[in-house]
C-alpha cells in the first residue's frame, strides 16, 4: 500500500500555521521542498545561501523548524547551524538536515553541531514530513514544559 | 612590378592570418557546441561536488593593500567541496600583510615547509584562526613567478590554481575549470575565459551585474578578449595546442609543474613560458598529456582604461611572448612536436611575434605605394578588404558566437554596442596595437628595461563588503 | 599598370560585396537569434512552471491524469529533463508514481530513440530515463549500452539496469564494473548509492581467493571501497602479504576498519614505497592504539613529507596518548623534521577548533 500525501485541507483550528525556514541553494530542490511543505498547510520562507540565512536568523523572530542543506554557497550549512544554535530563541527548534553527504562522519558532525535529525538526498517526501512533524511535536512539548 | 609583388605578399599575409582565424573559429564553434551539451548534464542533481579533487588556490600579492581583503574574501566564498587559499605576500612595501593579519586573524604557523622549487627566503607563514583553510606566506620579494613557486611548495593538494590578486572569480569557477580533469586522467592544465570587469557592478569582490564599459579603450579590449579567448584559445585547445594560459586564472597539476621546474623567475611572461615549457617537456619525453581551455567565463579583471597603461601592458606582453618563444625553439618542428610544435608554435612566431612587423609594414607600404601610383585602386582596395574587412567580419562573428553561447551581454543595446565596437576596433585600434607590439619586440631585442608602470588602480570600485 | 591586375577589378568588387554581405548576414543572424530567444524564453518559463507543479503533485499522490496538457513534440525532451530531475531528487513511492505518469505520456520510445543521439549528454540522460521508466522491454537496449559503451556510459547504463530489475542484473553489473578499465569509481559511488546493499552482497560473493593475482584483486578492492563495503580484518589479510603490489597494498589498507588486525597494517610501516607508508600512517590514525605509538614515532622521521604528516596526525588521534606524551615521544627521536611536523600539525588541529 503506497501511502500518498493528500493536501491537508482542514488545518486544525487550534494550531497556528507552522512556519518553516528552508535553507537550500538548488532552485529545483528548494521549490520541491516549498511545495511539499505548503501542501501540508505550512508557511515557508526560502533562503538560498549561507550568508542570507545568517542574516535572516539575526533579523527575524524564530521560525518553528528549519530544513537545512549542508552544501551552501557563501557560508556552509554547518556554520549556519552553529550560528543558529547560539541564539537563545532557536534553542529548541527542530533542525532537519537534508544533505547529499552521507558518511558516518558527516552525520555525526551535524548532530554535534546541533541538528535534531538528518535525511539524505534523494529524499522521500512522506518520510520528511513524518520526521518534521515528530520534531515539531517534540519541541512544542519541550516548550510547553519549559513554560509550565 | 616589384611593388605589386610586395603588395600581393602583404595581401597573402592578411589572407593567411584571417584564414587561420577562420579555421580556429570553426574549431571553437564545434567545441562550444559540445560544451553546451555537457552543461545540460550538469543540471542533474548528481552532486558532482562530491567527486572533485581538492585544489590549492595561490594568490601572489605585491602592494595590494587596497584590494587584497576583498579578493581573499571572495575566494573564501568559492563554491567548491575542498580547497585551500594561500596568499603569498611578495615583500610588499605597503600594509598588505598587516591588513591581512588584522582582517583574518592570522597567527604565525610553524608550517613544515617543503622546498620542492627554490625560492627567495620565506620570512614567516601564517594561518587564519577564522578560516581554517587560509594561509599567508610572507617572503622576500622575488616576483610573481617566485611567489607562485613558494605557494606550490606550501600547497597540500594535487592541483593548484594560480590567481591574480585583482581577479574576480565566479562562485563556481573552480568547479568549471576542474571539469576537464575529471574527464581525462592525463589532463595537466586548464585555463578559463578572462573577461573585462570594467563597467560591471562589483561589490565586495562579488560580481553582481555584468555590463559593458563606457570607456572606449576598455570597450576595444572587451572585443579583443572575446576574440582572443573564444576563437584563439578555444580553437587551439581543441587540438591540444594551446600555448598560453593566462596568469589571471589557470589550474595546473602540481606534480607536472614541479617536474618541469616550476615557474621561471626573471621572466616577464611567466604564465606563457610555463605552458610552452610543459608542451616542450612532455612532447620530448613522449608522455601523454592534455591542456584544455574551458570556454565558460570564470575570471573577471580590470583592464587598463588609459592609453599609457595599455601601451605599457602590450609592450610587456610582447616582450613576454618573445622570451617564451626564445626559450623553446626546440619545440618548433621537433620530431615529436605534434600540433603544438608544427602548427601552434610556428603560428605564434609568424603571426603573433613577427606579425606586427609585417602588418605595419603592410599598411605603410600599401598606402605609400598607392599614393605614389605604384599600385592600382583595385589592388589597394583588395588590400583594405583583406586587412580591415575580414577583420571586421571575424569580430562580428565573435559577437555572434558569444551570443550563441554565454550571452553575458543579453540586452539589445549591448549587442549593438558590441557590433559597433567590432567594426571600429579594426579601424585604428588593431593597428595601434600592432605598433605597440613592434616597440615591445624592439625593446626585447635590445634588452632595454622599460618601465613596468603601475596601473592606476581605481580602488573604490571594489570596496570590501 | 599591367592589365593583369586590372582584371581583378571585378574580382575585387565581388570580394568587397561578399565580405559586406557576410557581415550583414551575421548581424541579421544576431537579430534573428535575439528574436527567437525573446519568443522562446517566456514559453519555456511557462512550460517549466506548469509541468513542474504537475510533476510534484503527481509525485505526492495527486491524480493529475485528467489535467495533463498536450505535450508538443518540441516539448518532449525538456519534459524528459524535468522529469529526470524530479526522479533524481526523490525516492520512495514518489518515484513509482512519476514513472507511471511518464509511461502514460509515451516517453519510452522517445528515450530509446535518443540512445543514438550525437550528443553524449543526451545519450546518458536517455539511458537514465529508460532506467527510471522501469520498462522491462528496454532492457536489451540498455544492456547493449553497458556492454559496449564508453566509461561514463557503462556506469549510467548499470544504474539504469539496476533500476529496472536489481536482482536480475546485479551480478552482471558487478562483473562489468570489475572488468572495465578507467572507470571513474567516484561516479560509481555516487550513482549506484541506492543499490549499494545489493551490489555489496554480490561483490562479497565474488571475493577473490588468496591465490588470485594482483590484477584480479585490485579492481575488487577498489570497487569495495567505492561501494563502502565493510570488510573484516581476516578477509583482508591475504591481500596484505609482502608479495602484493603497491597498489593492492594501498587499496587493502584503505579498507581497514576496527582495531583487530592492525598489526597486519603496521607491518608495512617500512615499505619501500612512500605511498604505502603514508597510507599505513593514515590508517593507524583511525584504528591505532597506544602500543602502535612507537611505529608512528619512527614514521615521523621518514624522508617523505606526507608520511611524516600522516604519522604526526595519527599520533594525535590515538586514544589515550595526549599531546604532551606525543611531544615527549617525538623529542626522543632528536629529529628536527619530526619536531617541526608535530608543531605544524598541532597548530593545525589547535586553530581548527
Amino acid at each position: 500500500m503506497n501511502p500518498s500525501m493528500p493536501p491537508n485541507n482542514k488545518p486544525d483550528m487550534q494550531e497556528k500555521q507552522q512556519h518553516i525556514l528552508v535553507i537550500e541553494d538548488d532552485d529545483f530542490m528548494g521549490t520541491l521542498l516549498q511545495f511539499v511543505l505548503e501542501r501540508q498547510h505550512m508557511q515557508v520562507t526560502r533562503v538560498s545561501d549561507g550568508r542570507s540565512a545568517q542574516a535572516w536568523i539575526d533579523q527575524n523572530p524564530a521560525a518553528d523548524a528549519v530544513v537545512l542543506d549542508l552544501m551552501l554557497p557563501q557560508l556552509s550549512g554547518m556554520d549556519v547551524l552553529t550560528h543558529l544554535r547560539q541564539h537563545p530563541a532557536w534553542a529548541h527548534q527542530p533542525v532537519l538536515v537534508l544533505s547529499a553527504l552521507d558518511t558516518g562522519g558527516d552525520i555525526a558532525r551535524a548532530f554535534q553541531a546541533g541538528a535534531s535529525d538528518y535525511l539524505t538526498k534523494p529524499f522521500n517526501p512522506e518520510e520528511l514530513m513524518a520526521r518534521l512533524r515528530h520534531g515539531l511535536t517534540q519541541s512544542q512539548g519541550v516548550e510547553r514544559a519549559a513554560r509550565a | 612590378m616589384m611593388a605589386q609583388i610586395i603588395t600581393w605578399l602583404m595581401v597573402a599575409y592578411f589572407l593567411a592570418i584571417h584564414g587561420i582565424y577562420l579555421m580556429l573559429s570553426a574549431l571553437a564553434a564545434r567545441a562550444l557546441y559540445r560544451n553546451q551539451r555537457y552543461r545540460e548534464m550538469e543540471e542533474l542533481p548528481i552532486a558532482y561536488s562530491l567527486l572533485t579533487p581538492p585544489i590549492s588556490v595561490l594568490v601572489p600579492a605585491y602592494n595590494e593593500e587596497m584590494t587584497i581583503v576583498a579578493t581573499v574574501e571572495s575566494l573564501l566564498q568559492l563554491s567548491y567541496a575542498e580547497f585551500e587559499v594561500i596568499v603569498i605576500n611578495d615583500g610588499s612595501k605597503d600594509a598588505t600583510l598587516s591588513v591581512l593579519i588584522d582582517r583574518f586573524g592570522l597567527l604565525p604557523y610553524p608550517e613544515a615547509y617543503r622546498v620542492q622549487i627554490p625560492t627567495q627566503e620565506i620570512i614567516q607563514i601564517y594561518r587564519s584562526t577564522r578560516h581554517a583553510h587560509l594561509r599567508v606566506i610572507d617572503k622576500r620579494n622575488g616576483g610573481k613567478a617566485d611567489s607562485l613557486n613558494a605557494g606550490i611548495n606550501s600547497s597540500r593538494y594535487p592541483l593548484f590554481c594560480g590567481v591574480d590578486a585583482d581577479s574576480i572569480l565566479e562562485r563556481d569557477s573552480l568547479q568549471k575549470v576542474v571539469k576537464p580533469f575529471l574527464r581525462h586522467a592525463d589532463m595537466v592544465a586548464t585555463g578559463g575565459t578572462i573577461r573585462a570587469a570594467n563597467g560591471c557592478d562589483v561589490r565586495g569582490g562579488d560580481l553582481h551585474k555584468v555590463d559593458l564599459p563606457s570607456n572606449p579603450w576598455a570597450l576595444f579590449q572587451v572585443m579583443e578578449y572575446l576574440r582572443a579567448f573564444l576563437f584563439g584559445r578555444l580553437g587551439w585547445s581543441s587540438v591540444n595546442a594551446m600555448l598560453i594560459i593566462s596568469g589571471a586564472f589557470g589550474l595546473f597539476r602540481k606534480q607536472t609543474v614541479i617536474d618541469v621546474g616550476g615557474y621561471k623567475t626573471h621572466t616577464i611572461g611567466e604564465d606563457m613560458e610555463l605552458v610552452v615549457r610543459i608542451h616542450h617537456h612532455m612532447r620530448e619525453q613522449g608522455r601523454p598529456y592534455r591542456i584544455e581551455f574551458v570556454p565558460d567565463p570564470v575570471c573577471w579583471t580590470e583592464v587598463p582604461e588609459d592609453r599609457q597603461t595599455l601601451r605599457n601592458q602590450r609592450i610587456r606582453w610582447q616582450r613576454g611572448l618573445s622570451e617564451s618563444l626564445n626559450a623553446h625553439w626546440g619545440l618548433m618542428f621537433s620530431r615529436r612536436g605534434g600540433w603544438p610544435g608544427w602548427v601552434a608554435f610556428p603560428y605564434m612566431v609568424l603571426f603573433e611575434w613577427l606579425g606586427p612587423v609585417i602588418e605595419c609594414l603592410g599598411y605603410f607600404w600599401t598606402c605609400y605605394a598607392w599614393w605614389a601610383g605604384f599600385i592600382s585602386w583595385t589592388a589597394f582596395g583588395v588590400f583594405l578588404l583583406v586587412s580591415l574587412g575580414l577583420g571586421i567580419l571575424l569580430s562580428v562573428a565573435g559577437v555572434l558566437l558569444e551570443q550563441l553561447s554565454f550571452q553575458m551581454y543579453p540586452q539589445m543595446r549591448q549587442m549593438f554596442k558590441l557590433v559597433l565596437v567590432a567594426v571600429a576596433e579594426n579601424l585604428g585600434y588593431r593597428q595601434l596595437n600592432a605598433w605597440w607590439r613592434i616597440v615591445g619586440l624592439y625593446r626585447w631585442a635590445t634588452q632595454k628595461e622599460g618601465g613596468w608602470g603601475t596601473m592606476k588602480r581605481k580602488g573604490n570600485w571594489r570596496a570590501p563588503s | 599598370m599591367p592589365h593583369a591586375l586590372d582584371v581583378s577589378l571585378s574580382l575585387a568588387w565581388l570580394l568587397a560585396c561578399g565580405t559586406l554581405g557576410l557581415v550583414l548576414l551575421l548581424i541579421l543572424s544576431l537579430l534573428l537569434l535575439r528574436w527567437v530567444r525573446w519568443r522562446r524564453e517566456p514559453q519555456l518559463q511557462a512550460f517549466q512552471a506548469r509541468w513542474r507543479r504537475l510533476l510534484m503533485r503527481c509525485a505526492l499522490g495527486d491524480d493529475v491524469q485528467n489535467e495533463l496538457p498536450l505535450l508538443q513534440s518540441r516539448e518532449r525532451w525538456p519534459f524528459m529533463k524535468l522529469w529526470l530531475h524530479c526522479q533524481m531528487s526523490l525516492h520512495g513511492p514518489a518515484r513509482d508514481r512519476l514513472a507511471r505518469l511518464a509511461q502514460t505520456l509515451d516517453c519510452g520510445p522517445m528515450a530509446l530513440s535518443r540512445l543514438n543521439s550525437l550528443y553524449a549528454a543526451e545519450r546518458l540522460m536517455a539511458i537514465l530515463a529508460l532506467g527510471f521508466l522501469k520498462d522491462a522491454s528496454a532492457q536489451p537496449a540498455v544492456l547493449e549500452q553497458m556492454r559496449s559503451g564508453g566509461s561514463q556510459t557503462v556506469v549510467y547504463a548499470a544504474r539504469a539496469l539496476l533500476e529496472i530489475d536489481a536482482r536480475a542484473h546485479a551480478d552482471e553489473v558487478v562483473q562489468t564494473l570489475l572488468q572495465r578499465q578507467n572507470l571513474d569509481l567516484s561516479l560509481v559511488s555516487v550513482l549506484h548509492k541506492p543499490f549499494r546493499a545489493q551490489l555489496q552482497q554480490v561483490l562479497l560473493s565474488q571475493a577473490p581467493a588468496a591465490s588470485s593475482s594482483d590484477d584480479q584483486i585490485l579492481p575488487w578492492l577498489r570497487l569495495a571501497r567505492a561501494l563502502t563495503l565493510q570488510l573484516p580484518a581476516q578477509m583482508l589479510a591475504p591481500f596484505l602479504t609482502d608479495q602484493r603490489s603497491t597498489d593492492v597494498l594501498i587499496a587493502a589498507i584503505r579498507l581497514f576498519q576496527g582495531e583487530s588486525g592492525r598489526g597486519m597494517v603496521a607491518a608495512h610501516a617500512r615499505h619501500e614505497d612512500w605511498r604505502v607508508r603514508a597510507q599505513v600512517a593514515q590508517a593507524l590514525g583511525q584504528i591505532g592504539m597506544p602500543n602502535d605509538a612507537d611505529v608512528l614515532v619512527h614514521m615521523t622521521t621518514d624522508l617523505q613529507w606526507w608520511v611524516r604528516y600522516r604519522a604526526a596526525q595519527a599520533l594525535l588521534r590515538i586514544p589515550g596518548l595526549g599531546p604532551q606524551r606525543v611531544r615527549s615521544l617525538i623529542s626522543t627521536t632528536q629529529d628536527r623534521y619530526a619536531a617541526n611536523m608535530l608543531a605544524a600539525v598541532m597548530a593545525e588541529e589547535g586553530t581548527a577548533a
